[in-house]
């Protein structure tokens, strides 16, 4: 059985470098897209099983990359956790409405994150399977 | 010598036998010697007086001698003769008595020039006894000898009570000195003096008697003899005096009337103001000094209809001709009292000038218009100084419209300044706690990564520094949730959303959430829940947040081995509310502090406790319930007691009948979706309250402050100005930042003069 994908939006360096280590660790495939251009790209080419997406993002907003890819189908039904290290009271509304599965605020916890990619990941394989 | 004399000397025998007979005798009674000789004695005496010739001799025979006996004799013609007799006895050589010698002078001249005096006097006196005065004979020093039968029928006194100087008793005592003053000086210059004096009758009753005296004096000039007239001239005198007085009345009304007039003329002539008078047909009757200064010319005999040309007298246009029937005096002798500007012009007062006039009528005791009277005063030089005052007057307005105009510009301009500034203000909050953000989560994940081991095995001492590491980036975390919260606050972007929900589910997760810090710092935490508690209205994540702070800020404050209670029941004093009662054995809050809190960025110092966190953000809303005096919280700090106030469901103090537009929204329009389901405008704020559970009224056992229109007043304000709202981190005494925005010139109220020095947080959402 392969890795669970996950594919992280991140524009910062050090913290795409956290997540890969948290995540490796945990026993993900990561892939990294550092900005909102090549995030749907690398979405479409990875098919991960769930999305960090950061808000903050250099061309192209959080909320754009998140709106894109719920607007392609096949990459409609993957879960996407929102970071932010926005005001979560006005952001985190709007990236639920938007699509998110999860909003976390910057700087999160670890075992939250963990627990979340994990519940989310089991989720999109089991619609994958189920579709 | 007997022979020569003049005298007659005869002697005569005891039996009466004349026995010598002189030269002088013969030619007393014409007997010569011879014929005398041997005759009787009683030859001459007359038939009358025949009986002295024994009683005579009778006194010789016993040796008495008889002097100057006066009497009558009858000379030889048969006339009779007046004598003075001396008569002594003859005694022979052995002293017996032999016979008597007898000279005799004659005093028939003597006599009857003494008679005739005495007829004088007596008709004298006759005729002074007769005439009306009262009348009075005085010697030549004063004392009285004689007064007239008047005197004594007046006086009703006797001649013996009057002789000398008794007359004093029927004086006036009172006067009697002066009447005494100008006697003794008559007296003593011999002149003549008159004088009114008063005399007490018979009756005791006085008159008046108008008293004449003469000094009467022989051809040396001496006195020698006063005579004295008293005239009774009281009945003269009460006519005289009724005269007299009315005469003097006359003459002091007519002094008066003199020193009044003058007076009067002074005071007019005097008077800073013009004063002129008319009598009914207009005519002037008064016309001071002051008034032909002011008019430049005095009285006129014209017609009214020409004063106004005569004085050149203008209305306030300086031109138009004052108007005959409204002239001040015409008025007045129309009855009416009036105050009239007038503007004087004439050949006198070439420049003109303004004057002011008070009139009115003159009007008899009964009523009857007699006249009229104006005054009037020069007030050139006011009207200059108001009309000087009225341009200084429009000057300043024009200033002060300037410079308000200049001064909204400039508060525009600093508004949009401000405005700007408070925006960049709240960005820059909301831009810095992002971007602290991003680097403390790398911070955050490779510290998690080195803490759990995923980067190699860790000494126990390198895991425990990477936990102060990882404790310190939570704290840094919520220092930056906090300036998140606050520009969220600043900016309006706080959001409630009230929904019914079970006290009792929101303490027990508050609970389980803080029970295991508590526990690691040995820290009990007591949580019974009551049943039959209704539901509130709330919002869940705020009352959430809410009692995490409180219960943490007790866990924070209670030392290791101490005690947390949470307890929920009703509000004593009011059933719209329930009350979440968090009680700890913590150190409490001194007063001072407490007083404290609710001061912008106050931060109690206390060195005992470790720094965590930016701190809490308390917004002290003490405008809940009415101020009514600081409470007596205590100077020792007390174990700390925190309340929470809670609205039960369905029991809104907000508007009902809302439009529904309106509905859930606030004052100015911020949208709270939340309690638009209950058709109120004004949702729920939490107003933090500081004290006891009396704190939140406004007196002791009074209502609840939502209940007040203060409180609802001031809800609405606490929510319009965003700062009901708590984050975390409440701390009540090491660390707290308490914002209290707004407030600061409003005196820190604590209401509870009864609750007992008990210092603690209550949080009243309301």
């Amino acid at each position: 059985m392969s890795n669970k994908k996950v594919l992280v939006i991140e524009d910062d360096r050090d913290v795409r470098l956290g997540y890969h280590v948290l995540l490796k660790s945990s026993g993900y495939d990561t892939f990294f897209a550092e900005d909102g251009m090549t995030a749907v790209t690398e979405a479409r080419k990875q098919q991960p099983d769930v999305i960090i997406l950061d808000l903050g993002l250099p061309a192209g907003d959080g909320f754009v990359v998140l709106e894109r890819l719920r607007a392609n189908t096949s990459l409609s039904l993957i879960p996407v956790i929102v970071v932010s290290g926005r005001d979560i009271h006005s952001s985190k509304e709007r990236a639920l409405k938007a699509g998110a599965k999860a909003f976390l605020q910057k700087p999160w916890d670890d075992r939250e994150l963990l627990t979340l990619v994990r519940q989310l990941a089991g989720q999109s394989s089991m619609s994958a399977s189920s579709t | 010598m007997v022979e020569s004399s003049d005298d007659a000397i005869i002697s005569k025998t005891l039996q009466g036998i004349i026995t010598a007979w002189n030269h002088g005798a013969e030619k007393m009674f014409g007997y010569s010697a011879a014929e005398a000789i041997g005759q009787r004695m009683l030859m001459l005496i007359p038939e009358e007086r025949l009986d002295e010739e024994a009683s005579i001799l009778e006194r010789i025979n016993r040796g008495q001698t008889i002097d100057h006996f006066e009497t009558v004799r009858v000379r030889k013609d048969g006339s009779r003769i007046d004598i003075s007799a001396t008569i002594s006895a003859i005694r022979d050589s052995n002293g017996a008595i032999v016979g008597a010698a007898k000279i005799a002078r004659n005093i028939t001249e003597r006599r009857q020039a003494e008679e005739a005096r005495r007829e004088s006097e007596e008709s004298f006196q006759a005729m002074a006894n007769g005439i009306p005065q009262l009348a009075w004979m005085a010697a030549p020093d004063g004392g009285i000898f004689w007064y007239n039968q008047r005197w004594y029928d007046y006086t009703g006194t006797t001649a013996d009570q009057m002789m000398g100087w008794g007359w004093q008793s029927v004086h006036d005592p009172q006067i009697l000195p002066a009447v005494m003053q100008r006697w003794t000086r008559a007296i003593a210059g011999g002149t003549p003096f008159e004088m009114e004096f008063p005399l007490r009758g018979a009756d005791g009753s006085f008159n008046v008697f108008l008293t004449r005296i003469l000094p009467v004096k022989d051809s040396g000039g001496h006195v020698v003899r006063w005579f004295g007239t008293n005239t009774d001239v009281s009945q003269r005198t009460r006519a005289d005096l009724k005269i007299e007085a009315q005469a003097r009345e006359l003459a002091d009304s007519y002094e008066a009337l003199e020193r009044q007039t003058l007076m009067l003329q002074s005071v007019l002539d005097s008077m800073t103001e013009g004063l002129v008078a008319v009598d009914e047909q207009g005519k002037f009757i008064i016309w001071n000094v002051m008034a032909e200064n002011l008019l430049g010319l005095g009285a006129t005999d014209l017609p009214a209809e020409l004063w106004n040309q005569h004085y050149g007298l203008f209305m306030n246009d300086t031109v138009t001709p004052f108007p005959t029937e409204q002239m001040p005096v015409m008025r007045a002798l129309r009855g009416e009292a009036s105050r009239t500007e007038m503007f004087v012009r004439n050949p006198q007062i070439p420049e003109g000038g303004w004057i002011e006039v008070y009139a009115g009528p003159r009007q008899d005791k009964d009523g009857v218009i007699r006249g009229g009277v104006a005054a009037f005063r020069d007030i050139t030089k006011l009207k200059a100084d108001e009309r000087e005052i009225r341009r200084l007057n429009q000057k300043l307005e024009k200033r002060v419209e300037e410079r308000t105009t200049q001064l909204e510009a400039a508060n525009k301009h600093l508004a949009g300044h401000l405005t700007d500034q408070i925006r960049f203000k709240d960005e820059f909050l909301s831009h810095v706690s992002h971007e602290l953000r991003s680097p403390l989560t790398a911070i955050k994940q490779f510290t998690s990564i080195l803490r759990e081991g995923m980067a190699g095995a860790l000494s126990a001492e390198q895991k425990g520094f990477l936990d102060i590491v990882f404790r310190n980036i939570v704290q840094l975390q919520a220092m930056i949730d906090d300036l998140l919260e606050i520009s969220r606050m600043e900016s309006g972007k706080l959001t409630m959303h009230p929904v019914t929900m079970s006290v009792l589910d929101a303490v027990t997760d508050a609970c389980d959430t803080l029970r295991l810090s508590a526990a690691a710092k040995g820290v009990t935490l007591a949580w019974d829940p009551p049943s039959g508690l209704p539901s509130i209205t709330a919002d869940p994540t705020r009352l959430r947040q809410i009692l995490i702070i409180l219960i943490d800020n007790a866990v924070k404050f209670t030392p290791p081995g101490g005690a947390i209670k949470i307890e929920v029941r009703f509000a004593p004093d009011d059933p719209q509310f329930l009350v979440v009662e968090i009680s700890d054995s913590g150190c409490g809050m001194s007063a001072e502090a407490s007083n404290k809190v609710f001061e912008r960025l106050y931060q109690v110092s206390d060195s005992g406790q470790t720094r965590k966190g930016l701190g809490t953000r308390l917004i002290h809303l003490q405008r809940v319930g009415r101020p009514a005096g600081r409470p007596n919280m205590g100077s020792q700090p007390a174990a700390g007691r925190q309340r929470l106030l809670l609205h039960r469901a369905g029991l809104f103090p907000g508007q009902p009948d809302c439009p529904a537009a309106e509905r859930g929204k606030m004052a100015d329009g911020i949208d709270c979706p939340g309690y638009r389901e209950h058709n109120v405008r004004r949702p729920p704020a939490f107003a933090a309250i500081h004290g006891g559970v009396d704190a939140r009224s406004p007196r002791p056992g009074g209502a609840m402050p939502h209940a007040q229109p203060g409180c609802a007043v001031a809800a609405d304000e606490i929510w319009r100005r965003r700062r009901a709202f708590l984050h975390r981190g409440l701390c009540r005494r090491h660390r707290p930042q308490f914002w209290r925005r707004g407030f600061a010139n409003r005196p820190a109220t604590f209401p509870s003069p009864d609750t007992p020095a008990s210092p603690s947080l209550s949080l009243i959402p309301c």
